[in-house]
């Protein structure tokens, strides 16, 4: 096992390579980052050419990656425009483990930029994987019990009307609903925006009601989709042999549904979480932006519009990596859950 | 679609039971029996009949009129889904958008099969270094997730295209940009199946049969192999439109979509909501159209590979 | 963050003792914040929640900020021959409704600026006739400049036939993304195509070198928000030298090289007499104008939301809180 997760990491190495290759290529290639640092005029001729060089974009884009990748404090930069390099470079390169700094929010390292916000979407989307999860378990075992029952069939069409509901039209309507439509009506309604209310300041009470309508919005989909996948397992692990034996040996029917049964039934389940990590991020780009949630979505579409590639490039290999991670420990507990694999 | 009997009558038996009805008509049948399936189609026929046979009432620069003293206006008579930011007729703009946003959607599955088919074809039947170089850099598109890649790539292709005409109508040319880049961001999970797909087919006798007669190797890869793997492509490809429809609409809500004025239902929804509580008819009607498109094509994708399976040949 | 008031100011004693700055996450709190009473002043309000801070009884201040939206007209050898034409610019001048714009779009909180020094109104020539809206004439001005719509598809032509089809370009703002469709509508009914693009902010201000579409010349009407360098009136946008070329890849003269302009720019700059520069400003303002290189759709101001309860509060632009003393809550 130690052997397989220790492969599965030496053949991430290249994978990440590739992907910080295709990415940078596509980021330098995307706008100037220059074009808007004059405020709201132009960006005077001579600031650029200082800027440029101050930031290295006036180097080939292989310099820039390679800078980028392992720093350069092991040569020399021209600062003051006279074609000679005289003051030593200070960054140290992603595999040094640092990010570089922003271009857009001059000086301020990336790292501290993405810790700003990394746990507030860490926040929003570790409680809706696990809403997900317990929603999911409990609607799925249900209707798996109840097979062709009205609340299976129900569950059945909502999952299909949820699994085909972009986000944001979640979102739009559940605000609609609850916070507009609730207000109007007089009932206790929601906040839409934000993390918390200003005036009273950031209480977890605050926080959690401010995230009841993002996580409703993200959840609702994977919920709907998870379900059917439940019962499906459910449904075919129920008929197994060991089920039946267990059943014979007079276990009781709770026993039997939640340690012999659902431990099986949750494989698919595992895999399937573990795969759609990535699209449940693309989620929260969306949701944080309805929601004006300051997480890393945020972060990312407001310096991707601004080009300024080291905080892009920060963010998305920073997912990339959890991408990766996430794909290997699918695999370890889908080992674990599963007797019969064995990795070697 | 001749090939596919060989491979789908493996089980010979099923085969004897109904000899009289072919592989196409069998599918047809069951497909027909997919409720769901049979309502997704009705539904999109609706809704392709909504956006072309609309164009007939109304005339696309009707669609892109604007009237600033009526904007905001709720649903009326006149309007009857009332009217955008700019006083532009809603209803008019779902017409127009449809067309486009449907137009996506077919064309990027296009982009999106082509692309996939031939690096999986490619990668799963020469095997070798070409496989692992075409899987490696499958592997790491697939390790980005899609909206950010989406996101990036609107961006790199932006405002690069022209405008273009086309059956004398004017479209802008983020059009082509966001056909291209949701084609280029999605082939991925096609390429896989398709490669699986081909690993285990060239290993089989009538591959090597052909192979010993000195058929070429396009030849083999489009004549004889690629047909037998077309029931997942088609599947694929349909949950593909879907897919392309969602993405493009949630491009287009980010702001990096099709550049209006060309309508989509995706750049509708567009800022509308900084009016959730003034103007909920900004976002109702448009983002109601794509929920219902793409409802009806999961439901079609669905039924689709009910009957495509080989396994549930004869029920 | 929270000032409280000076005991020993020497103008006398402030009438307020504390004043607090929240900063909000976003728009929509602010809005909800002031709303429901809980701030007396904001800034920046979206457009969109203008009507109902004015419902709720609040008050819009808008300050002139020295930026005004408009567009730049590039007159440069591979523009577009009908936005190279000085009476296509002028009939472009009349077929926008920019009262309506700024009415209906702006919600009335701006007026469309005349020339490009409007905010800062010494250096602009008083005598200036402002372009109204008046597509009849603008129709006029076109067929008599020989722009006739020859094969009847709504879109004007020159004799050699070129289509009088201009490329618009601006950034994705929204509401500059709504203005151009409005203005597209508008100028069609005069028979001039607008084509429009619009890109992000990087994309579009690029550089020369970056290949940005502005820079290099691709687009004929160009919009943004900008200014003089406020408070002075200089700016060297249509300087001859600032045209962007090989040889000068971070210019930023995307518009045109035009030698009175040129000429007229060079000498104020060397101009110490106060009113001697002002008249040449003067003649710049109104020659411009007249020209229509550079057409004013909107202020482009700082807006003030100001509460119920605040009263004596008074701005500039350059900060709100020079009168902070005399602020009084009712």
């Amino acid at each position: 096992m130690t052997q397989y997760i220790i492969r599965r990491l030496l053949q991430a190495i290249p994978l990440l390579f590739i992907i910080s290759l295709i990415l940078f290529i596509l980021m330098r290639n995307t706008g100037d980052p220059l074009a808007t640092m004059g405020g709201r005029r132009l960006t005077r001729p001579e600031d650029r050419e200082r800027l440029a060089r101050q930031f290295g974009l006036d180097k080939p884009i292989y310099v820039q990656y390679l800078y980028w990748l392992i720093g350069n404090d092991w040569t020399k930069i021209d600062m003051d425009g006279d074609g000679i390099p005289e003051t030593p470079g200070t960054r140290k390169g992603v595999l040094r483990g640092e990010f570089g700094t922003s271009l857009v929010i001059r000086g301020k390292p990336v790292s501290t930029l993405i810790w700003e916000r990394l746990p507030n979407t860490l926040l929003l989307m570790i409680t809706t994987e696990v809403v997900i999860i317990i929603f999911s378990i409990i609607i799925g075992v249900y209707s798996a019990l109840r097979q062709y029952s009205v609340i299976d069939h129900l569950v059945t069409t909502v999952s299909f009307v949820g699994y085909s509901m972009p986000i944001f039209f979640i979102a739009l309507a559940s605000m609609y609903l609850f916070a507009v439509n609730f207000k109007k009506w007089g009932l206790p309604y929601l906040p839409t925006v934000g993390m918390f209310d200003p005036q009273i300041g950031k209480t977890p009470a605050q926080v959690a009601l401010h995230m009841v309508l993002p996580v409703f919005s993200m959840a609702l989909i994977s919920i709907a989709g998870y379900s059917r996948f439940v019962r499906a397992t459910m449904l075919e692990v129920m008929n197994e042999d060991y089920i039946r034996t267990a059943r014979a040996k007079g276990l009781p029917n709770f026993t039997i549904l939640f340690i012999h049964a659902l431990k099986n039934a949750s494989l698919p389940l595992v895999t399937i979480i573990g795969l759609d990590i990535p699209m449940l991020l693309g989620g929260a780009i969306v949701t944080e932006r309805i929601f004006a949630w300051p997480g890393m979505g945020r972060l990312f579409l407001d310096h991707v519009s601004r080009a300024d590639t080291p905080v892009v490039m920060g963010i998305l290999m920073l997912i990339s990596v959890a991408v990766i991670v996430f794909q290997l420990i699918t695999d370890i507990v889908y080992a674990w859950l599963d007797p019969r694999i064995r990795y070697t | 679609m001749e090939t596919p009997v060989e491979s789908m009558s493996v089980n010979g038996l099923d085969a004897l039971e109904i000899p009289t009805l072919s592989p196409r008509a069998l599918i047809w049948r069951r497909f027909r029996r997919h409720k769901m399936a049979m309502a997704g189609i009705c539904i999109l026929v609706f809704l392709v009949l909504y956006s072309v046979v609309g164009a007939f009432f109304v005339s696309e620069s009707y669609a892109n009129y604007t009237d600033t003293s009526k904007r905001l206006q709720p649903p009326s008579a006149e309007h009857p889904f009332g009217t955008d930011t700019v006083g532009r007729d809603i209803l008019a703009r779902t017409i127009y958008g449809g067309q486009i946003s449907l137009l996506i959607g077919l064309f990027a599955v296009l982009v999106e099969t082509v692309v996939g088919v031939l690096i999986g074809a490619i990668a799963g039947y020469y095997g070798g270094p070409i496989d692992s170089i075409l899987m490696r850099f499958t592997e790491a598109m697939f390790n980005i997730p899609q909206l950010f890649l989406l996101l990036v790539m609107a961006k790199f292709f932006g405002g690069k295209i022209p405008t273009i005409q086309l059956f004398g109508r004017t479209f802008s040319g983020s059009v082509i940009v966001i056909i291209l880049i949701l084609g280029l961001t999605s082939w991925m999970y096609l390429a896989r199946i398709v490669r699986a797909d081909f690993l285990s087919l060239k290993e089989r006798e009538f591959i090597l049969a052909a192979r010993t007669i000195g058929t070429s190797n396009l030849a083999i890869i489009f004549q004889h192999i690629l047909p037998n793997s077309m029931a997942p492509i088609i599947v694929s490809a349909t949950l593909g439109v879907a897919n392309a429809i969602l993405s493009e609409a949630y491009i287009s809500f980010l702001g990096l979509g099709v550049r209006p004025p060309t309508a989509t239902w995706g750049n509708m929804l567009d800022g509308a909501y900084n009016y959730i509580e003034t103007a909920p008819w900004l976002w109702i009607f448009p983002g109601s159209l794509i929920v219902l498109t793409v409802l009806s094509i999961n439901f079609v994708g669905d039924g689709l590979r009910d009957a495509l399976d080989p396994r549930t040949l004869t029920q | 963050m929270r000032f409280v008031k000076n005991e020993n100011y020497w103008l006398g004693q402030p009438k307020l003792d504390e004043i607090f700055i929240r900063f909000v996450p976003d728009d929509a709190s602010q809005t909800a914040a002031l709303i429901a009473g809980d701030g007396d002043l904001g800034t920046f309000p979206p457009l969109s929640d203008v009507p109902a801070l004015q419902d709720a009884g609040l008050q819009i201040v808008v300050q002139p900020s020295g930026y005004q939206e408009g567009w730049f007209f590039n007159f440069r050898d591979m523009a577009h021959p009908g936005a190279r034409d000085v009476k296509v610019r002028q009939a472009i001048a009349m077929a926008i409704d920019r009262e309506a714009i700024n009415r209906d779009l702006l919600l009335g909180l701006t007026k469309a600026p005349e020339t490009y020094w409007d905010s800062l109104p010494a250096y602009r020539a008083p005598d200036i006739e402002p372009w109204k809206y008046n597509p009849e004439e603008a129709k006029r001005l076109l067929d008599e400049a020989g722009w006739i719509d020859r094969d009847g598809d709504g879109i004007r032509e020159d004799a050699e036939g070129n289509k009088l089809t201009l490329i618009h370009g601006t950034t994705i703002r929204e509401i500059r993304q709504d203005a151009q469709a409005v203005a597209q509508q508008q100028l069609k009914e005069v028979g001039i195509d607008l084509q429009l693009m619009s890109q992000d902010a990087d994309l579009f201000f690029g550089s020369y070198a970056d290949g940005a579409a502005p820079a290099l010349g691709e687009v004929d009407i160009m919009e943004w928000s900008d200014g003089p360098y406020f408070p002075d009136p200089d700016t060297d946008y249509w300087l001859c030298s600032q045209i962007p070329t090989d040889e000068n890849p971070t210019g930023y003269n995307y518009f045109g090289c035009d030698e009175k302009l040129d000429e007229l720019f060079t000498r104020q700059l060397t101009t110490v007499n106060v009113q001697e520069r002002q008249e040449i400003f003067h003649e710049i303002s109104r020659y411009m104008h007249e020209q229509v290189y550079w057409l004013g759709m909107w202020e482009d101001p700082d807006y003030w939301i100001v509460g119920k309860r605040l009263t004596n509060i008074k701005f500039s632009g350059v900060t709100p809180f020079y009168n902070s003393i005399e602020w009084d809550l009712k």
